[in-house]
């Protein structure tokens, strides 16, 4: 049991603090409700690289990262879909450090145009390292447009292309700090050996001098209901083809997503999960075969994606998983595999909460669904799926007519 | 309102040094080690198994990592299939892996599965089938994977340099090529699983809610059969590294990859602790000299790194980054001028200051907890120091001084005594 209290300043900034009385150590995390979704389509990638810049300097803190190592701490941040979300771990002794740090930035930041210059090639490396320059490297950029035609997830957070990064001005970065960087847009989580009494004060003294802005309402398109089926084929400097098929499904608040993602973890986590079970060990027509959920806040995407071996024809791949898929619809998991993948949650969630700063992550994350609670009962919501829910989905979500297949073909 | 001063840093403390827990040594029946750490706080259980099996014993390229591989693969008794749906049935995850030294078998599961695992763990330990259909399929898929490797310019560039840093023809230089999964068969793993594994000594590192009964289920298990001493494999570990610069053509070409790099003292070396600190300043964490000159103010690159990787015959020290393809040169001459600087001035007060403090708190981290705590014991099963190499580390990164550094680096950061591999 992970105990946790909450609280809110009077500027809108809401609080989740965990007591571990055995760590020396201090974790904070600052997640900041903005995602690559809230960008414009025709700048994208804006999210992740503002994330970059966060590191550039704030008013009172010329170099962020500077002050951490020598409170010997580490940081870091990650942009997806959704969320922008700062952590950092530092020695408990120095937990103040982490309060004038990120206090300090979301008071104003004061980076100079050189750090944007600088920030957008180091951002366009980082796309061309991790989607251009490896096989299968753009297989998002390609799966994305392809599943979605309407929502901002029809992009990736790094971006679209890498010109809309380059394009990006100073003006537009500070227009973008001061809508989604306030108080009312951001969660604290707090995992160490402070008590909640020391943390609050802490808080007090270094974040409720922000001042309140109001949150800006979200609202954007709705993806429609996929009707037909679409396909896209691609020639490309490969080993071997590679077969993506993803299907609309929930978003991670929706009360369908436990049995949806189970739904994946049956047919395509594990070597003994039906996929590579049947198509890689018994049929040898995979390399390699699996199946996940994005997890996104929107509608997201079940994915089923696999290598060929080099006599599987693409016909025959596809045949294979549509039979599995079929198997799945019609009968659902046996009970030995519903057990199975109820005793796998239970297990990671027993792994998922050990140190402080994954508590700390995990409980923003929560907080940010409104569910703080699901560190502890998260489990809990995968027990309660049925073998019949579990067949009642896979007939709604993994329909033909609503399948995304990208394929992959060497040159 | 009352509003804090932001223009002074709050106070840093730095007394905090790290808990080290000693495990419990238990010998088995045979005389193997089981080190036992043990605590109450989390439901889930870690068993690790390591043995003196890694790719430095393989007569044949691939047959370390394939024998260890193949162990889930069936036993005499049970199919692959079998296995697998057994150990996930338990929501258990069992991994299989290897380095040039060890062979390593890892369990993770909740507390009331492992007493059901461990028994067929120790099936596929000791009596692993090697089928040659399971084989065939097995070692088809991995010569996949190293097709699609052999594609990423990262991974050409880390074959290149691991023969060219420990030298052709030794044991740590080896690197396979395509043809060596044509040539492997279940007799090498047959053989080198009789050599290595079958009598061969291990250690076992047991982490989490464990209590009498599975010692004593463990030696039922393991510690029944004799063992006898390991034998040591004739041949060079290493030889003289090679020098200079060897470039690679590859099809990606929208970025080089570069390491570069040479053969390092061993642990037990007067200077490995200063070379620690040495390593850091330069490439070792976020604010490193090549990390801030290189990504954060030239922009070539999304992360250039430099780390020691100790090993039993011959460490080595290594930089490691992928560059945008046209800045190649500009790049190599930037980690050249920063090298360069190490060996010509004393690193300063404030920036060695930072860096210990960094690497004290990284020392802190990462013996958070009780299986941070077997993950760090695991690392210095070599050493007879054992956790005590942790304290001693630590005070020798705080008594080092800038002389030292400079010292150190003139000694080891020598460009022409390095060899440097560029993929692109």
């Amino acid at each position: 049991m992970i105990h946790f209290e909450t609280f809110t300043l009077a500027n809108g900034l809401q609080f989740i603090v965990h007591t571990d009385k055995s760590t020396p150590m201090f974790a904070m995390s600052i997640l900041y409700d903005v995602g690559s979704r809230d960008e414009s389509y025709d700048k994208t990638g804006f999210a992740h690289l503002f994330e970059h810049l966060m590191f550039g300097g704030s008013v009172h803190i010329p170099v962020y990262d500077e002050p951490v190592q020598f409170a010997g701490g580490i940081n870091n941040a990650y942009t997806n879909n959704d969320i922008t979300h700062y952590f950092l771990s530092l020695p408990a002794s120095n937990a103040e450090t982490a309060f004038w740090l990120e206090s300090d930035r979301m008071s104003g930041l004061a980076f100079s145009e050189k750090s944007l210059e600088v920030q957008k090639q180091v951002v366009v490396e980082e796309f061309r390292q991790n989607y251009l320059n490896q096989p299968y490297g753009d297989a998002w950029l390609l799966l994305k447009p392809l599943a979605y035609t309407t929502h901002p997830y029809r992009w990736n957070t790094i971006g679209m292309q890498i010109e809309h990064i380059q394009q990006a001005s100073l003006d537009e970065v500070k227009s973008f700090f001061s809508t989604y960087y306030h108080p009312s847009n951001a969660i604290v989580s707090i995992s160490s050996n402070l008590d909640s009494d020391k943390v609050y004060q802490l808080a007090e003294k270094w974040f409720s001098p922000i001042a309140a802005k109001p949150k800006k309402i979200r609202s954007l398109p709705v993806e429609p209901v996929q009707t037909q089926a679409r396909r896209l084929s691609v020639k490309r400097q490969v080993p071997a083809i590679s077969i993506y098929k993803a299907y609309p499904m929930c978003g991670r608040d929706h009360p369908d997503y436990y049995a949806t993602d189970l739904i994946s973890d049956l047919l395509g986590t594990g070597q003994s999960s039906r996929l590579h079970k049947k198509l890689v060990k018994q049929q040898a027509l995979f390399s390699d075969i699996g199946a996940f959920v994005t997890g996104n806040i929107d509608p997201g995407l079940l994915v089923v994606t696999g290598k060929l071996l080099p006599e599987t024809s693409i016909e025959q791949a596809e045949q294979a998983i549509e039979t599995e898929i079929a198997l799945v619809k019609e009968k659902g998991p046996s009970l030995h595999e519903l057990r199975k993948l109820k005793n796998r949650i239970e297990t990671n969630q027993a792994i998922e909460n050990i140190s402080v700063l994954d508590k700390a992550l995990n409980l923003a994350f929560y907080s940010y669904l409104n569910k703080p609670e699901l560190i502890n009962t998260l489990a809990a919501h995968y027990r309660k799926v049925s073998k019949d829910e579990i067949i009642q989905k896979a007939n709604e979500v993994l329909r033909a007519e609503a399948c995304n297949t990208l394929i992959y073909q060497p040159e | 309102m009352h509003y804090p001063d932001r223009s002074t840093a709050p106070k840093i403390e730095l007394s905090s040094k790290p808990r080290l827990i000693e495990p419990m040594l238990i010998r088995l029946s045979n005389h193997n080690p089981l080190y036992v750490f043990e605590s109450f706080d989390s439901d889930a259980v870690r068993f690790d198994l390591i043995l003196d099996a890694g790719s430095a014993f393989q007569e044949k390229r691939l047959t370390a990592g394939s024998t260890i591989a193949m162990l889930r693969e069936g036993t005499l008794t049970h199919s692959g299939n079998h296995i697998n749906t057994r150990i996930e049935y338990h929501g258990a995850y069992l991994e299989l892996k290897s380095s040039k030294d060890i062979a390593w078998l890892s369990v993770v599961c909740l507390k009331r599965g492992l007493s059901y695992l461990l028994p067929l763990i120790a099936e596929l330990f000791f009596q692993p089938a090697f089928a040659v259909n399971a084989f065939s399929l097995f070692n088809r898929r991995q010569k996949q994977q190293f097709i699609l490797n052999s594609q990423k310019n990262r991974q050409l560039a880390i074959r290149a340099y691991n023969q060219l840093v420990f030298g052709a023809g030794t044991r740590y230089g080896q690197i396979a090529e395509e043809s060596d999964f044509d040539r492997l068969s279940t007799s090498d793993l047959h053989s080198f699983h009789s050599k290595y594994y079958s009598h061969a000594p291990f250690t076992i590192i047991l982490s989490g809610p464990v209590t009498s009964s599975t010692y004593s289920l463990i030696d039922q298990l393991f510690g029944q059969h004799p063992t006898e001493t390991s034998i040591a494999p004739d041949g060079l570990f290493v030889s003289q590294a090679a020098t200079g610069l060897h470039t690679v053509k590859s099809e990606q070409s929208l970025q080089s990859a570069i390491l570069m790099g040479r053969q390092l003292m061993p642990r037990s070396h007067p200077d490995f602790f200063g070379f620690l600190v040495l390593n850091t300043i330069l490439g070792g964490y976020f604010g490193s000299r090549l990390m801030s000159n290189i990504r954060e103010d030239k922009g070539y690159t999304y992360g250039i790194y430099s780390q020691v990787l100790p090993l039993r015959h011959g460490s080595s020290f290594t930089i490691t980054t992928e560059v945008g393809a046209t800045v190649t040169e500009n790049s190599l001459d930037e980690i050249r001028a920063e090298i360069q600087k190490l060996i010509e001035s004393p690193v300063d007060e404030q920036e060695l200051l930072k860096v210990k403090n960094f690497l004290n708190g990284s020392y802190l981290r990462a013996l958070d907890g009780i299986y941070n705590q077997a993950e760090k014991f695991r690392a210095v099963l070599d050493l007879d120091a054992k956790m005590d190499y942790y304290r001693q580390s630590l005070e020798a990164i705080a008594q080092t001084r800038p002389e030292d550094i400079q010292r150190i680096a003139t000694q080891w950061l020598q460009i022409d005594e390095m060899v440097t591999v560029v993929v692109k």
